[in-house]
């Protein structure tokens, strides 16, 4: 029980933040309440998107302005509001919590902690609708994005910067694909933002819980709206995510927002929009469903040296239903992005893990964004592919097939094993370049597909303790000159002699 | 459409057909007449939305009601509303011409509430501090609550500003409620 005195003193700490100022609001009387919406009569001065209060404490977004009336959506319970409830106007609008607090923490898009450490410090804050940077603020994709999977930075490149799209079906990757980029980013100064849409709150603690155990958390922050969260607050959780990226990029500095997913985003969207009586269009989405997804991506940028050099990689998810990417919402995404990495049950239950199917994948950044080391050992890894393909497809027909296509054919096979990778494990730039030298140069071609990946590591071993000198000169200046080459050459023919005389590595 | 957004738009061809005659004031006086027959009165309103009465004969009972003394611009106004099966608008007509009167006058009703009786001073002080700030004439009304402690608030439209000690209070508890919620969860995390 606390004494009198400290009773005072704790009131006078309380109160000392505390102070009035008369101010003029805006009042209105709700006419009707219920699945997150709200109509609201009066509210004369209100604007668009700006934060209204409920008398209940319940705040809630403009978002419909008619002639007696306004729409509102609401960022928390509905059933505290009841008709004829007073409604107040803030004169802010609406906004998000941003800022290094945030980094290491769960929260909702309001910028609320949600892991239960305790309140986050600092107010800065940043509306959630912000204009993108226009054409002189901006420069070139330039640098690279390592996701450290060798199936992207190989060949479907990501710069800072950029927005790629993930596509694919449910179940097969799409998230595993974003959670291992973000694993790669430890140390190389990029912080991510990763916004859960619609999911279940059990799915958010394990990508947290598997962030963590990979020591990611500290430089990611999670905004979550899951699937019981009101679709209002689904609605702006990714630009929640936005705004948080870039009071990063416009301090200089890198940000990846990783959007997971879009479709449910737009479902969301799609629901507050029909509670509001906007008309709906094709496949029931409002006309401005486009829009809303290109004015979010376009926020994404690399910034010119002038402002700071700070970039915003974004990389929206979409799932597709039994892959039918015609469909609204993955055509829009596909169409604003910069590309995207398709994702392919059939290969996925085939074992080719990660599943991205590299005909349909594409970066429209590319080899600009990629580092010189990978520019020169994957240059041909594309074409060489895309030949597989082709042959393996009608090889199934022939029995009988020339040398050169058998060679295509193997080569391609072992190319394939090459790119898979396991979950979680990311892969520095010079291993993935080492490992893909190694088919390019034709030294996979020695050994069973079935060895492959059981001799990568003990490859990268061996290069890594016999050539020290090497692999930290290629670490520090990431290209590959030509006496490199031939070092790293020969010292694969060593390798691959003493794999095949029984004592690899050794 | 929102029947009472039909009756704005009526309302508002109404009064600029009274004010091109000088009629406005005694066009109001009769619309508010109308609205609260309109309100206390559901034979009328049962007779009005009856399709078995002929239009001519609707007609004539809202004229016998409006009275030989409306200016003809009320009278018309009848005949447009029966014509076009809105009678119906004079649920909100009385209200939403006062409305449009006073908007196009730049007139705007103040509700000043205070716990104690304004002076003469007072209401004049409060009176002319809103001119200034929403650049309009002002009619004030005056209300007392003694709940409400000290101060006063106003009340102009959907326009509140609260200056009670009451408010005041309200505000001092709900940042300490937050403070508390907020140390309470340090406490958790």
């Amino acid at each position: 029980m606390l004494k009198p005195e400290e009773v005072t003193s704790v009131l006078k700490q309380e109160l000392s933040a505390f102070e009035t100022t008369l101010e003029m609001v805006h009042v209105g009387t709700v006419l009707e309440v219920g699945d997150g919406i709200a109509r609201v009569h009066g509210l004369g001065g209100a604007m668009a998107s700006e934060l209204v209060e409920f008398s209940s404490g319940v705040m809630g977004i403009v978002l419909n302005l008619e002639e007696d009336n306004v729409g509102v959506i609401l960022l928390g319970p509905d059933n505290e509001i009841g008709e004829g409830d007073e409604v107040r106007t803030t004169g802010r609008i609406s906004e998000t919590r941003v800022g290094e607090a945030l980094f290491g923490r769960v929260v909702n898009p309001l910028g609320e902690p949600l892991d239960g450490k305790g309140e986050i410090l600092g107010d800065a804050r940043r509306p959630l609708e912000y204009p993108a940077p226009g054409v002189i603020e901006r420069q070139p994709v330039c640098e690279p994005l390592q996701t450290g999977l060798k199936v992207v930075d190989s060949v479907i490149p990501i710069g800072r910067g950029q927005r790629e799209l993930i596509i694919g079906d449910r179940q097969i990757g799409k998230s595993a694909l974003a959670i291992d980029t973000i694993i790669n980013q430890r140390g190389q100064g990029v912080q991510c933002i990763y916004v859960a849409i619609g999911q279940k709150m059990s799915t958010v603690a394990r990508t947290r819980a598997v962030l963590e155990q990979h020591g990611a958390l500290e430089y990611t922050c999670i905004v979550a709206a899951t699937a019981s969260d009101p679709p209002a607050l689904q609605y702006i959780a990714p630009y929640a995510g936005c705004a948080i990226g870039e009071e990063v990029r416009d301090r200089g500095g890198h940000a990846l927002v990783i959007y997971d997913d879009l479709s449910k985003h737009a479902n969301a969207y799609r629901e507050v929009s029909l509670l509001l009586r906007r008309p709906p269009g094709r496949e029931a989405f409002p006309g401005d469903i486009f829009n809303l997804h290109s004015r979010l991506l376009e926020r994404a940028a690399k910034l010119s040296d002038a402002n700071g050099g700070g970039s915003l990689t974004a990389l929206p998810i979409v799932e597709t239903q039994e892959g039918d990417f015609s469909a609204y919402i993955p055509t829009n995404l596909v169409s604003i992005t910069d590309g995207q990495i398709y994702l392919e049950p059939d290969l996925f239950y085939a074992g080719q893990r990660p599943a991205v199917n590299v005909g349909m994948s594409v970066s429209r950044v590319g080899s600009a964004a990629q580092t010189g080391i990978m520019k020169r050992v994957a240059g041909r890894l594309k074409l060489d592919l895309a030949h597989y393909r082709e042959f393996a497809a009608f090889a199934q027909f022939a029995s009988d097939l020339d040398v050169s296509t058998q060679a295509i054919l193997s080569r391609g096979e072992r190319m394939m094993e090459v790119l898979k990778q396991d979950q979680y494990a990311p892969m520095s730039a010079v291993d993935q370049a080492i490992t893909i030298f190694a088919g390019t140069q034709g030294f996979w071609d020695q050994v069973e597909v079935a060895a492959i990946r059981r001799l990568e590591p003990q490859l990268l071993e061996y290069i890594h303790s016999h050539y020290p000198e090497l692999v930290r000169r290629l670490n520090e200046t990431l290209r590959l000159d030509d006496p490199d080459a031939e070092t790293l050459r020969q010292a694969m023919g060593d390798f691959f002699k003493q794999h095949a005389a029984g004592q690899p590595g050794q | 459409m929102a029947i009472e957004s039909v009756a704005r738009r009526y309302v508002r061809a109404l009064l600029a057909v009274a004010t091109e005659r000088g009629e406005e004031d005694a066009a109001l006086e009769a619309l508010r007449g109308l609205q609260q027959l309109w309100g206390s009165l559901p034979e009328l309103r049962h007779a009005m939305g009856n399709p078995q009465i002929p239009s001519d004969r609707r007609l004539a009972v809202l004229l016998r009601v409006v009275g030989s003394a409306a200016p003809e611009c009320v009278c018309q106004f009848m005949r447009v509303l029966v014509r076009h099966s809105r009678v119906d608008v004079l649920r909100y007509a009385g209200d939403l011409m006062a409305q449009a009167l006073d908007e196009a006058r730049g007139v705007r009703h103040a509700t000043v509430t205070s716990a104690m009786a304004l002076t003469d001073a007072q209401r004049q002080a409060v009176a002319e501090a809103l001119r200034e700030a929403l650049q309009c004439e002002i009619i004030l009304e005056t209300r007392v609550e003694p709940a409400m402690i000290g101060g006063v608030a106003v009340r102009i439209g959907d326009l509140v500003v609260d200056g009670s000690i009451r408010q005041r209070l309200e505000s001092i508890r709900r940042h300490l409620e937050r403070e508390r919620e907020l140390r309470a969860q340090a406490v958790e995390g």
